[in-house]
């Protein structure tokens, strides 16, 4: 007998809801690699649609899951380790597909990449605190937003890869956008320094302008402030960016 | 004899000119035919034939040239008879031949005439078959025109109904429809209202997800 599973039509709409939001971003996030300003190395656009690609094949996978949750009444709580032991484990595909084809991803892309998922793996699991006690379909509307936020914040990282690495078109810059900013205090910072490290390392550069992505726009000065702060301990300098543009409707 | 006469010829032909030669045979002949002549005058004693060559007897001469002349034409007329009776004979057959051949006609004829005589009496049956079948048809058509006709003064009577019918309709459509009329174009109205506010909201949502802020636009 061919196995069926109930629907449940709250958990569809929601899923659906979410799913689309994520596309329509997805969809924003291509067309910021193709803007001819920026010129993006081969290498760093390869990143980022390949961690679309892992991760939207994920969400489709999680959504299965939750239904499956929801209709078997299987307590929420227990599907987070599971869903944060599952996101890893998508970074560590990713990167084995990075490390797989050197011809593809070259300059040392795969470096920055794992120091992504590094520091990454040692955060995610804040953000699925905040996801427990909720209903499954919060929970997943929780997960692909979340997702959605890692994957512009690895945009957001290729991007300065590119400029700080790759083209040098103009001075280098450190970037921090929603992903970062929603963690705690402690936290929230980590993913910075961890990439001025980065690139103190391969460029010897000791000065970095700051460019805040967050929805927060009143949250900008106070992030500059923590993270020029922590810069220091790194004897780097990082510089306010003097003219902030809107984001681009 | 016969030899020396031959060989007198002979020479002769060859002295003498063509028309000398022939004079010498004309007097030749002559006196051999009065020889001959002499000879049998003399061996029938008084009479025959030989007396012509005498010319004792001129009229027996007559009588028998008249007799020989007779002879000839008996012979010539039996000749004749019988040329005649070969050619009536040829002509009787002719005749008869002619006669059979008119029989067949005239048995063809007969035959003939009977044909068509049987041929006229089948077209007259056929006629009258026609003509009865027309009659028949005729009064079929008479009855079929009468069905037709109550079929029609059915219908007549059918759409008489319908007409009253529609014209009650009518009636009924001229007092409620002005009453329907205004509330059909209330709801003309609101639904033009709604589908401008349809529009409206289709507009700003459009506009909504154009100027969406969600997404990074890199800088």
């Amino acid at each position: 007998m061919v196995r069926y599973q109930r629907n449940n039509i709250l958990f569809r709409i929601a899923s659906a809801a979410a799913i689309s939001k994520f596309k329509s971003i997805q969809a924003h996030s291509f067309g910021q690699l193709n803007r001819r300003e920026f010129d993006f190395d081969a290498s760093a656009r390869e990143v980022v649609l390949l961690a679309y690609d892992r991760f939207s094949q994920w969400i489709y996978r999680v959504e299965r899951i939750c239904l499956s949750a929801a209709s078997s009444e299987r307590d929420i709580a227990t599907l987070i380790p599971s869903l944060i032991a599952s996101f890893i484990d998508e970074q560590r595909i990713t990167q084995t597909v990075i490390e797989s084809h050197p011809d593809i991803f070259k300059n040392s892309v795969d470096a920055y990449v794992r120091r992504i998922h590094d520091y990454t793996a040692h955060t995610i699991d804040t953000y699925f605190e905040s996801l427990e006690g909720k209903k499954v379909e919060d929970l997943y509307t929780g997960v692909v937003e979340l997702t959605s936020k890692y994957l512009q914040h690895v945009l957001v990282a290729m991007h300065e890869f590119n400029n700080n690495c790759i083209t040098h078109k103009e001075a280098p810059f450190i970037s921090m956008a929603d992903f970062c900013h929603d963690l705690p205090f402690d936290k929230r910072h980590i993913p910075c320094l961890e990439r001025l490290k980065f690139f103190g390392e391969c460029s010897n550069h000791h000065e970095f302008a700051f460019k805040y992505y967050g929805t927060d726009s009143e949250a900008h000065d106070d992030m500059y402030a923590e993270l020029a702060e922590l810069c220091k301990d790194l004897n780097i300098t990082l510089v306010k960016e003097e003219h902030p543009i809107e984001q681009e409707e | 004899m016969l030899e020396l006469l031959l060989g007198l010829l002979k020479q002769l032909a060859a002295t003498l000119t063509p028309s000398e030669f022939l004079m010498v045979l004309f007097l030749i002949a002559g006196g051999v035919f009065l020889i001959v002549k002499f000879i049998l005058k003399n061996a029938k004693g008084s009479g025959g034939l030989l007396g012509i060559f005498t010319g004792d007897k001129d009229a027996k001469l007559d009588e028998l040239s008249k007799k020989l002349a007779d002879t000839v034409s008996k012979t010539e007329l039996q000749a004749a008879e019988n040329r005649i009776i070969s050619v009536l004979e040829d002509m009787r057959r002719e005749a008869e031949k002619r006669d059979s051949e008119m029989h067949d006609h005239v048995q063809t004829l007969s035959i003939m005439k009977v044909e068509l005589e049987n041929s006229f009496e089948l077209v007259n049956k056929q006629m009258d078959t026609i003509q009865h079948q027309m009659k028949m048809h005729d009064l079929h058509d008479e009855a079929q025109f009468t069905s037709i006709k109550e079929s029609v003064a059915r219908g007549q009577e059918l759409m008489n109904k319908i007409l009253s019918q529609v014209e009650k309709v009518d009636e009924f459509v001229r007092t409620t429809v002005p009453e329907f009329r205004s509330y059909h174009k209330e709801l003309t109205k609101e639904v033009h209202t709604l589908s401008r506010d349809i529009s409206v909201m289709d507009r700003v949502l459009q506009a909504q997800i154009n100027t969406s802020k969600e997404g990074i636009t890199l800088r």
